[in-house]
Parts: structure tokens; C-alpha cells; sequence
């Protein structure tokens, strides 16, 4: 019954069809698609900001649902997909982390996503948690985001702007911050 | 200036960040995409499956994985196929129109409805519609939006509701009786699970046979535990409910007496589930497993809370009419209109400026709070309820807020949270802080959007509150507390909000989520028996989670060895050498080196000047992090 909706068309694309499908099961079989599409970016995002795969998971669920819900509802992205989820996600990100009360856990080896079977890839994941360590405790939260957001998702500066409520200049003055901090923390970076 | 400095500074911008980005890129390259949404999808769109689980006695709270006294038979399910009430989420005052129904109450076996039936139908109406309206929109029933109930005697009712109704919805909710019953279907005519009997066990939505008697029904349900509840397991919506009184343990006996039985679950004459019963149901609460929408969940909780019309309904005639929108909306979540506060701080308490309860109380919590923030909602309305009953009223505590204006911080220009808790010092100095708190935390953005707490709406507030405006006004305007609104925030660097203190010692991994409360509890406990003579035990940290092994991260510092960090926690050298073997050279660590320190033994000398130690994790540059258990 589900419609099979090429993944690799542009989300834009996708969200078309979304908007415009008139039967709900087609719309809704796009709007899978764009889920597809976009988890592991959203989710990457989570994790990335929260540190914990649960967490991550948790907020990413929630993101698509309420995307949905809003989607539903008639409020919908009016630009491209991946801005507009991100910025949902976002505010369930800072909810979380001031819920919890960052005390930093991090997902190391421990935390793999949890339909993933035991044994993938752990030795790299504490390798790379250990690294991200060093750089979240160097880096400023907002200019860790924006790293984030720009050299993990590709986003470009308006669309950061966008889901940072900030204007694209800020976005590059964050940037070019960040890269002064970075320039004083090699061990970072080489 | 040796041959790496010189290569370092030669990079350019675009170098580093391009290694950054190699690096960032390496973050979970292989994520799964779970197939949940489907699951997510049918949830949300519509409640298909529906189940009733008992809880065993004592168990309270979320319906989740608590055992499963009584199993259900899980069948397709009528009632929860009823969309939202109002379609698409609209604001109701953003829409036009208004439904208006009118209703004639039926007389019953030739007895004709009183003037106090009518009056109590009109009552129970009203509670229906508004309920609904608030936890649709969350929009105050003092409204202009507000529904309209009107008696027309002798024996007809006017509803007239605002928004875009979908009228079947509508009729749905209030159209019903309510009238709940728990019937039992006999085992000589539908069979037990082993074995079928002569008719088959009915599905649900279909009619239940009228000559079966009931055992129990909805006047013997508690009405105030009747809720919606979110199942965080399956993602659906759940409806809990509880026998009063009496009817608790009959309901045990009658289900101990009953086992292997069908029973029938009846709303109105249609059934709404029909499980069979596995085991004696110890308490006389359950759970109604629909899987429903927010909003049908909403609708079956509303009515059974309200109970049961004194006489069925029919309908006369409805009608749809427009008329100009009362208020402007706004976006972002914010309620055009003021939403009166559900929780409100007890007026009869001691308080002084923005401390409440006794004054000589032994445990001071202070709160850093900032009324933009969502989880300090959260925190104020389902948290703290709980601490002034249990510990302020008794006078052992008293609660101090403290401003934060971290939302600010994080929002370009605004300057909401600061003129809110400026707000908050103006109603402070008249001595109604706590009252005017109440309505902040209800008006506040649900997603922090500015707009909720514009200089106009704060003073709006204030005139819900009841505060003297003469001397309201002058005082927001004039910004006269703002100064030291931010001059107490800036005292809070690095503290979130909500940021709990309990006798001035940070609770951390602590949060404003509905569980928070037992953590702030055990602590004000712990505070209470530190002031006491007795000595308290004292708590061990508890075990680790599933397969995951806490460990503390420690950074190297100038001069450390592995001998003295291993001193530092208890260690032997070898032990710690063990559990890190990426350091190349054990006798030569570099500052800025992470080093493990293995579980267990994390606490490092207790310093004997300060006493008990307030936080196990007392190194500011130390992180905790869950590492696998290690395989044999």
C-alpha cells in the first residue's frame, strides 16, 4: 500500500509532492520518504548537541512527529526541508539539555544506537567521542553549533541563520570566531 | 619558531575547517533509519487497536511496563476513530465561526427531567466543552472564544461553540450520555480463551446485548484520576482510570471470581473493549490501551470525569455561523487571549518578596529560573505543586526563585525573559509575586518564541493577577528592576535553567522533568536529616545502567603522573594503567590527556574540612561518561 518514492530526489522535490498530494496515503508515503531522507541528518544533529545516542533518538522521534503534526496542520516548511526539521529539532535539543542539566555523558562506545546490533564499530565511536570531548570543552557552545551544522550538515549561512535565529552575517562572524578559536587549539584540528 | 608552527600557521582557514569537517563526519556514519515512523504515523493519525491493562496495586503514575494483571484482547476499535475536535490545530480565535447545537433531554421511562437535572446537564456540558477547548488550544474559558452553554427550560440546551468543529466531533463529545459499563459476558454464552462458546465474544463498536446486567459503571469511578496519559512505550494516547471507595476491592473480588471470564467495557451501549481477565485485579485501576489521538484520548477522559448526563440527549438542530474574530492570534504557540494559570501557587502560605514559606524553614531550595523557559513550566506546574504540600505548608522548606536570563542570551535582541522577571520584581514589591508568577509560567511561548512577554502582555497579566496597576505600570515601564534582574543573572554564569539548590549545594543531573520531584525530594530529605540530631544513611551511587559501566573522565594537569592521579582516586598505578591503554607512555603524560578512571572508586580523599562530599563528581574539568561493561 505504500507508495515507493525515490530517496534520492532533493527533499524539495519531496515536499512538493507532499504539499500537493491530494490523497492522504500518497502524502503521507512522501512524507516517509523525506523521513527516510533526512533521519540520520537530523539524528547526527541530536547527537552531535546532546551527546546520547537515547537522547538522540528521543528528540529525532519527536522531531518527525511534531514535523508531521505541523506538517498536517498546514504549516509546513514554506522553504526547504532539512532547515525547517532542523530548527524543530533544535528546540527539543535545548529542551532536553536544559532538562537534564548537561552533565555531559557522552556516547562512547557504550551508547550505540539501540537497534544497532552490539559489536559495530566501537573502537571508532570512543575515538571519536574522545575527540569531540576536546573539541565541545574548546569550543563556545554557539560556535560548536555552528560547526556543527555547517561542516556536518552542508547547510549553507542563510539556512543556519534560519534555524539559529540569527542573520547570515552573524552566521559568518560565528564561523570566522570559531576558526580563531580553533587556530589557537591545533591539537584540534591537525 | 620550529618547522610545526610554522605549517600551523600557514593554514588557512579553509584547511582547518576542511579537517574539522573530515573529523565531524565521522559521527555515527552508519546510522540505521528505524522503521518507527510507520508505528509514529498510525499512532498519530488515528487510534486502530485498543487493549485495557489493570495495574497491580500500589502502581501509580505512566501506564507503562508495570505487570500485566489483566490481558487484553486486542481488537479494532471505533471509538478512537474520532479525529481532533477542532481540524488542522487552528487557533479558535483566528477562525470565524461558531457551532451552535441545540440539545432536548430525553425523558427515561416516562420520568420527565427536573429544573435541577437541567441545571446539572447545562454544568456537565459546559466542563465537556471547555475542557476540551483548553487542552486543545489551552485557551482560557474566560475567553470571548470560550463555548456558551444555556439552559432553555423546561428541557432544551443551547451549546455554542467557537472554531473550526468538525460537527460529528462535536456531537461525538457531547452528544453522549457517558454512561460506562463494566458487564460481564457469561462464559456458558462467549466461551473462555480456551474454549469458544455458543456466540462469539463481540468486537468493538458493536452493541452490547441489553439484558446482560452490569457489575460496575462510571459513577464508581474516581473522576479526578481519570486522565489522558501520553504511553511513552507505544507512543499513543491511554485513558487511566480508578474505582472509588468501595467499589476498588469489590472490583478485586469480583475479578478473582471471575477469572478466564470476558468482560465488556460499554460506553453508551457500545463496547468499547472486551479483554478477558488473567488475574485478580489488586487495585481498582487501569488503563483504557487505545492507542488513541491526543485528542480522543482527551475526549473519553473528559467524559467519564464529568459523569454521566442525568438524561440522554437528542438533538433538535444545529447550525454554523460566522462572525468577526474576536482577538488577533499570534504565532508561535502563543494563546491570543491570557490563559488563566491550571496550577496556582496556595495564597495562605508565608512569603516574602520572591520567597515562599516559612521563614526559619531548615532547607532553603533556590530555583534559577527564567519564565521564557519551557521545563521551568514544567517545574512550577507539576513539580513544586507536590513540594509545597509535602514540605512548605509543614514548614520545613522554603522555596527562593532567582532570575536567569538565558533565553535572552540565546535570542538575538530580546529582551523578554529580563522584562518578565523584571515584571515578577514589580508584582514582588506589592507582595503578589507568587500570584503573578502563576500567570507568567501559564502565558509563556511553549517553543520560547518571543512575543509572550512583550511589555503589554506582562502588564495585561498583571491585571488578570489582580495587581495594583497604578503602581504596576510606572514600575515595568520605567524599567526600575531591570538593573538588577541582570545583575542577579550574571551572578549565575553556566547555570541552566531550571537550576536547583538545596542549602546552596547544586543538585545536578537533575531536571525539571515530571520525575524531578524525587530527586529534589531525596535531596531536601537528605538536608532535612543533616539539620536533624540523627545522623541519615547515607546513599551509595546506584548501579549502572544496562551493560553500560560509568567511568570518569580525567584531564591530565601539569605535573601529574600516573602514581598521583592513581592517589587521587584510590588507584592502584597498575589499575589505572589497565584501563587506559592508549597512553603511549605511563610515565611521561602530557597536560590536556584524557585519562580514564575506571568505576567504583571514583570518589577521590574526602577533604575532612568540608565534610560529606555534596556531588560525586567534584573535579570541575572531569566528565562522566557510560563506557561499555568489558567482555571477559
Amino acid at each position: 500500500m505504500m507508495a515507493i518514492v525515490a530517496v534520492e530526489r532533493g527533499s524539495e522535490e519531496l515536499l512538493e509532492r507532499v504539499g500537493s498530494a491530494g490523497p492522504f496515503e500518497e502524502a503521507a508515503a512522501s512524507f516517509e520518504a523525506l523521513y527516510r531522507q533526512r533521519y540520520r541528518d537530523v539524528y547526527r544533529y541530536a547527537l552531535l548537541m546532546l551527546r546520547s545516542a537515547e537522547d538522540a533518538e528521543d528528540v529525532t522521534g519527536e522531531a518527525f512527529q511534531r514535523a508531521y503534526a505541523a506538517w498536517d496542520a498546514g504549516h509546513g516548511p514554506s522553504g526547504q526541508a532539512l532547515p525547517w526539521l532542523l530548527l524543530i529539532t533544535r528546540r527539543l535539543v535545548i529542551d532536553r539539555a536544559r532538562r537534564r542539566k548537561l552533565l555531559s555523558w557522552l556516547p562512547l562506545a557504550g551508547l550505540r544506537p539501540s537497534h544497532e546490533p552490539v559489536d559495530q564499530g566501537d573502537t571508532g565511536r570512543t575515538e571519536f567521542w574522545l575527540w569531540f570531548e576536546r573539541f565541545a570543552r574548546e569550543l563556545p557552545a554557539r560556535q560548536r553549533e555552528v560547526l556543527i551544522l555547517r561542516y556536518q550538515r552542508d547547510l549553507d549561512d542563510p539556512q543556519i541563520g534560519e534555524i539559529l535565529g540569527i542573520s547570515a552575517s552573524a552566521v559568518r562572524s560565528l564561523v570566522a570566531r570559531a576558526c580563531a578559536t580553533l587556530r589557537r587549539n591545533p591539537e584540534i584540528w591537525r | 619558531m620550529n618547522e610545526i608552527e610554522s605549517k600551523r600557521l600557514a593554514s588557512s582557514d579553509e584547511e582547518i575547517l576542511d579537517l574539522v569537517r573530515t573529523r565531524l563526519s565521522r559521527v555515527e556514519p552508519l546510522v540505521p533509519v528505524p522503521p518507527a515512523w510507520q508505528q509514529a504515523r498510525a499512532s498519530y493519525e488515528q487510534g486502530s487497536r485498543m487493549k485495557v491493562r489493570v495495574r497491580p496495586a500500589g502502581a501509580v503514575g505512566f501506564g507503562g511496563v508495570l505487570a500485566v494483571l489483566l490481558v487484553a484482547v486486542v481488537i479494532g476499535m471505533s471509538l478512537a476513530h474520532q479525529g481532533p475536535l477542532f481540524s488542522g490545530g487552528s487557533n479558535p480565535a483566528e477562525s470565524l465561526q461558531w457551532t451552535t447545537i441545540v440539545y432536548e433531554l430525553q425523558p427515561v421511562d416516562g420520568a420527565q427531567p427536573s429544573a435541577a437535572d437541567l441545571a446539572t446537564t447545562v454544568s456537565i456540558l459546559e466542563k465537556r466543552a471547555i475542557q476540551q477547548l483548553e487542552t486543545t488550544y489551552r485557551v482560557a474559558s474566560t475567553d470571548a472564544a470560550a463555548p456558551e452553554v444555556t439552559a432553555q427550560p423546561p428541557n432544551r440546551v443551547t451549546v455554542r461553540v467557537p472554531g473550526m468543529v468538525d460537527l460529528d466531533t462535536l456531537r461525538n463529545l457531547l452528544g453522549r450520555t457517558g454512561k460506562l459499563e463494566f458487564v460481564l459476558l457469561p462464559p456458558e454464552t462467549y466461551g473462555t480463551p480456551e474454549t469458544a462458546g455458543p456466540k462469539p465474544v463481540p468486537g468493538i463498536g458493536e452493541s452490547i446485548d441489553p439484558s446482560l446486567p452490569a457489575q460496575f459503571n462510571g459513577g464508581q469511578l474516581d473522576g479526578s484520576k481519570v486522565a489522558a496519559t501520553l504511553d511513552t512505550g507505544n507512543g499513543g494516547w491511554d485513558v487511566e482510570f480508578s474505582f472509588k471507595g468501595a467499589a476498588s476491592s469489590e472490583f478485586e473480588t469480583w475479578s478473582a471470581a471471575h477469572i478466564n471470564d470476558y468482560f465488556a467495557v460499554v460506553l453508551d451501549g457500545q463496547i468499547v473493549t472486551a479483554p478477558y481477565i488473567k488475574a485478580p485485579v489488586s487495585a481498582g485501576s487501569g488503563v483504557i490501551l487505545g492507542g488513541f489521538t491526543a485528542a480522543g484520548a482527551n475526549q473519553l477522559a473528559t467524559i467519564l470525569q464529568y459523569g454521566q448526563l442525568p438524561f440522554p440527549l437528542i438533538e433538535i438542530s444545529h447550525e454554523v455561523s460566522t462572525e468577526p474574530a474576536p482577538t488577533p492570534s499570534t504565532a508561535n504557540g502563543i494563546a491570543a487571549s491570557i490563559v488563566v494559570p491550571g496550577v496556582t501557587t496556595p495564597t495562605d502560605l508565608p512569603s516574602n518578596g520572591r520567597t515562599l514559606g516559612n521563614p526559619n524553614a531548615p532547607v532553603t531550595l533556590g530555583v534559577w529560573i527564567d519564565f521564557r523557559c519551557p521545563a521551568c513550566q514544567v517545574f512550577a506546574t507539576q513539580t513544586m505543586p507536590k513540594l509545597i504540600e509535602k514540605y512548605v505548608k509543614p514548614g520545613k522548606l522554603k522555596i527562593s526563585y532567582q532570575d536567569s536570563v538565558v533565553i535572552d542570551s540565546q535570542t538575538a535582541g530580546s529582551t523578554e525573559s529580563r522584562d518578565a522577571a523584571a515584571a515578577g520584581r514589580c508584582a514582588a514589591d506589592q507582595g503578589k509575586f507568587w500570584a503573578y508568577q502563576d500567570w507568567l509560567i501559564a502565558n509563556q511561548s511553549p517553543i520560547e518564541a518571543p512575543g509572550a512577554f512583550t511589555l503589554a502582555r506582562l502588564a495585561e497579566l498583571a491585571n488578570r493577577a489582580g495587581l495594583d496597576m497604578t503602581k504596576f505600570e510606572p514600575c515595568l515601564t520605567s524599567g526600575r528592576h531591570n538593573a538588577e534582574v541582570l545583575k542577579e543573572s550574571g551572578t549565575a554564569t553556566g547555570v541552566g535553567v531550571p537550576t536547583f539548590f538545596v542549602n546552596g549545594v547544586e543538585l545536578t543531573a537533575t531536571g525539571a522533568s515530571p520525575g524531578a520531584y524525587d530527586d529534589l525530594a531525596a535531596a531536601i530529605d537528605a538536608a532535612l536529616a543533616r539539620t536533624s540530631p540523627t545522623a541519615s544513611p547515607t546513599t551509595s551511587p546506584g548501579p549502572a545502567a544496562d551493560g553500560v559501566q560509568t567511568v570518569l573522565l580525567y584531564t591530565a594537569i601539569h605535573g601529574d603522573t600516573i602514581a598521583v592521579i592513581a592517589a587521587k582516586f584510590r588507584l592502584t598505578p597498575a589499575q589505572l594503567t589497565a584501563a587506559n591503554p592508549q597512553i603511549q607512555d605511563p610515565n611521561h603524560l602530557i597536560a590536556g590527556e584524557i585519562i580514564i578512571i575506571p568505576s567504583a572508586t571514583w570518589f577521590p580523599e574526602p577533604d575532612s574540612t568540608i565534610g560529606p562530599v555534596p556531588t560525586p563528581f567534584p573535579w570541575p574539568d572531569s566528565t562522566i561518561v557510560p563506557m561499555p561493561t568489558p567482555s571477559p
